[in-house]
């Protein structure tokens, strides 16, 4: 069976991963594109947000926020989905484009 | 009976996540002879339907949407309880549905239930759409990869469901996985990749028609004006296109019922006929077009998609006190009746939100409360103009509704933050593409819902209909002989049950202003609101609900004080009261349905009869010192 993690890192994303620091997926703004490093999965919500997908080395991508700023919709594992700020803060990432500077 | 001759049919269950197609295809296998119910214990709907496949008899299970087995919300910890064999009738077959744009993900669940040891397949929704996004999928070589058979469908055109119906036939013949797929959520997203990597040659790309139109429906500033508006329609809609046939209805009861009187020797019988039975009956069927109305409006704007993008917009806004945006439509709804509005709150995944949002519809101005209304404004508050075309009387009706609201959305906040604190459900919502649901499903849908709302809702409501009849009507005794039908009639209820019910609490309702024929209007009341018109017509013994029962309440002197029964106070007291008393039967009945149990009907009834004694002792109190 082929190892999870050698076959999710593609030779474009390593580089990356070495040199950035992982920041909150909440922080980012509309457009970016990350990929999950860690959820923090102490408290019921992340453990719940690893099962529904929100896995580390899952590229994700910010696709809006709601007209009030909260919810955020994000877009993964094919479909769109949104959590609130406040769960998107369970989730670190790092940036794998430089839209989030934005 | 003879089990060999037919055998037990078989049992096959259909797992997946919501917005899977599950529905579709639970429809395009069963029809519409689906039985629907709640499974034991809990408030999630449980619903099944008989289908043949080459000639052997099956009952297929529509499991509730679940994302995982490891449980979360009331619905998935079914599906666990049912797979499991602890809720009666596991099934002995799965076929996990899973919508071919979002695999990745269904896969992650299917690694679990495989580990079940249950006979399983694959079936793929929405494989049109998948192509037409540029996906492209090897089904022989994921069958070969998964061990299990794997076929693709288009649940609403019905390709691929005559093979789908040869499958199901013989679930013993399956295929099972040779290697077990690893159980620990990590391992298991490694597995999912591992074998998308070989079956998935190309990915399906983003819907583009759903990322134009959400450019558009999403907008910073267009999104909350679109939303402002089919909020305002849906409500409108509601509202308007169910008042004809609710006065068509209504009006057919009514010619029922003197069909009956006339028809039929006056007497108990005929009364029992037409005014405890058939009215009974009317007060049940009344609601159905209001139902029909909201559902068919509520399962559009769902499956088209647009209902997640709504509470998207409002969520904030929700959360504020305590909420979450799938809320808002039930409580908008709420305006028209409570009835559909709990019933609205099916939408809402997390139990704690969910109840929260039933025990405070009953706070916003449903449609019943505007006749009580009516009747008080129209002969107690002066006709006249505040400022321009505003008016006194629409001041009043306007702050009503405004207390009415307000208070629900305050009760909400304390409730979250006291009684029903935080569970672990995160807000987590998917913003499925858009999609055109077809009119079979929509049908499907509606007729399932209003014919739940019919059997488990509607017996109560008859069931108690007939009980409040009897108050009415009971101890029978004779009137005056030299009385008239009118005053015949007030002498009944002033000595019946309800009658004597009315004077007994009249000490407990002297704070508030009322006398003891607002008493029986209260007791007569608990049916429906609205019946506290047609009952304080009954007792001024007056001919009709309009003129001279205005000006029969506006002349009642009290004869021990030789006051006004009805003064400022007073009146003030009463629209107080029905701004926040559950007087609603069918309310609490389908609380009852929504929740199963009557603890909650029990506690909203009771947190708002407190609300609403002590609200009008002050409203009693404040106007009294005002003018006093």
């Amino acid at each position: 069976m082929a190892l999870p993690t050698e076959s999710l890192l593609t030779e474009s994303l390593r580089p990356t991963l070495v040199c950035d620091v992982s920041v909150p997926l909440s922080s980012l703004a509309p457009g970016s594109r990350a990929t999950i490093t860690d959820v923090d999965a102490s408290t019921p919500e992340g453990h719940r947000l690893l099962e529904l997908g929100f896995l580390p080395e899952t590229e994700i991508r910010v696709v809006r926020r709601a007209p009030l700023r909260d919810p955020i919709a994000f877009y993964l594992r094919g479909g769109q989905i949104c959590l609130r700020r406040s769960e998107a803060a369970l989730i670190r990432v790092i940036t794998t484009d430089a839209e989030s500077a934005a | 009976m003879n089990t060999a001759a037919a055998p037990v049919p078989l049992r096959l269950g259909l797992v997946g996540s919501p917005n899977s197609g599950k529905t579709t295809l639970f429809n395009a296998l069963t029809g519409l002879r689906a039985k629907v119910g709640n499974y034991p214990g809990v408030t999630v709907e449980r619903r099944e339907g008989s289908a043949t496949f080459e000639g052997r008899r099956s009952v297929v299970i529509d499991l509730p949407g679940s994302y995982s087995l490891s449980p979360v919300s009331p619905d998935e910890e079914v599906v666990v309880r049912v797979l499991d064999g602890k809720l009666n009738g596991a099934p002995q077959a799965l076929a996990v549905v899973a919508d071919a744009n979002t695999l990745e993900r269904s896969l992650l669940m299917l690694a679990q239930i495989l580990h079940r040891e249950i006979p399983t397949c694959l079936v793929l929704t929405m494989t049109d759409e998948f192509r037409a996004r540029g996906g492209r999928l090897d089904i022989p070589r994921l069958e070969r990869a998964l061990g299990i058979p794997v076929i693709g469908v288009v649940g609403h055109r019905g390709i691929g469901i005559a093979k789908l119906r040869r499958l199901f036939a013989k679930p013993e013949d399956w295929s099972r996985p040779h290697v077990m797929p690893p159980e620990e959520v990590h391992a298991r997203a490694g597995w999912v990749e591992s074998i998308l990597e070989h079956v998935l040659t190309r990915h399906p790309g983003r819907s583009r028609k759903s990322d134009a139109i959400d450019r558009i429906v999403l907008h910073p500033v267009i999104g909350p004006l679109l939303f402002a508006a089919v909020m305002v329609a849906f409500f409108q809609l509601i509202f308007a296109w169910a008042q004809p046939a609710m006065d068509f209805i209504d009006a057919g009861v009514t010619a029922l019922g003197n069909f009956v009187h006339t028809q039929l020797p006056a007497g108990l019988f005929a009364d029992f006929l037409a005014d405890g039975l058939i009215a009974g009956v009317g007060s049940v069927i009344i609601f159905v077009p209001q139902i029909a109305l909201l559902f068919t409006l509520l399962y559009f704007l769902q499956d088209i998609g647009y209902m997640a993008r709504a509470a998207f917009v409002i969520d904030r806004v929700m959360a504020g006190v305590g909420l979450e945006g799938r809320a808002f439509v039930s409580l908008l709804s709420s305006y028209a009746c409570a009835v559909p509005g709990i019933m609205a709150t099916r939408t809402i995944p997390s139990p704690r939100h969910r109840l929260v949002t039933i025990l405070v519809a009953p706070l916003m101005t449903c449609s019943a409360r505007l006749p009580v209304y009516a009747l008080l404004i129209g002969a107690f508050v002066p006709a006249v103009s505040v400022a321009g075309p505003f008016g006194l009387q629409g001041l009043v009706l306007l702050a009503l509704y405004l207390i009415g609201s307000l208070t629900a959305l305050l009760v909400a906040s304390v409730l979250t933050r006291t009684l029903l604190q935080e569970d672990a459900m995160p807000f987590y919502m998917e913003l499925p593409p858009y999609r055109m649901p077809t009119a079979t499903l929509l049908i499907g849908q509606v007729w399932r819902s209003t014919w739940a709302f019919l059997r488990r809702a509607g017996t109560i409501i008859l069931a108690v209909s007939i009980v409040l009849w009897c108050l009415l009507t009971f101890p029978q005794r004779p009137a005056p002989p030299d009385a008239s039908p009118a005053e015949a009639s007030r002498y009944a209820i002033e000595h019946s049950f309800a009658g004597q019910a009315g004077h007994a609490i009249e000490p407990l309702i002297a704070p508030l202003g009322f006398d003891w024929k607002i008493g029986i209007g209260l007791v007569a009341s608990l049916a429906a609101r609205e019946v506290i018109v047609a009952t304080l017509a009954q007792i001024y013994a007056a001919t009709d609900e309009d003129a001279s029962l205005r000006a029969a309440v506006q002349n009642d002197i009290d004869p021990r004080t030789g006051q006004k029964v009805f003064d400022a106070p007073t009146v003030a007291s009463l629209l107080v009261f029905f701004i926040f008393a559950l007087q609603c039967m069918s309310t609490l009945a389908v609380m009852r349905r929504e929740t199963n149990s009557w603890r909650w009907p029990a506690f909203a009834f009771s947190y708002l009869l407190v609300l609403a004694y002590a609200a009008s002792f002050g409203a009693h109190q404040i106007v009294g010192r005002l003018l006093g």
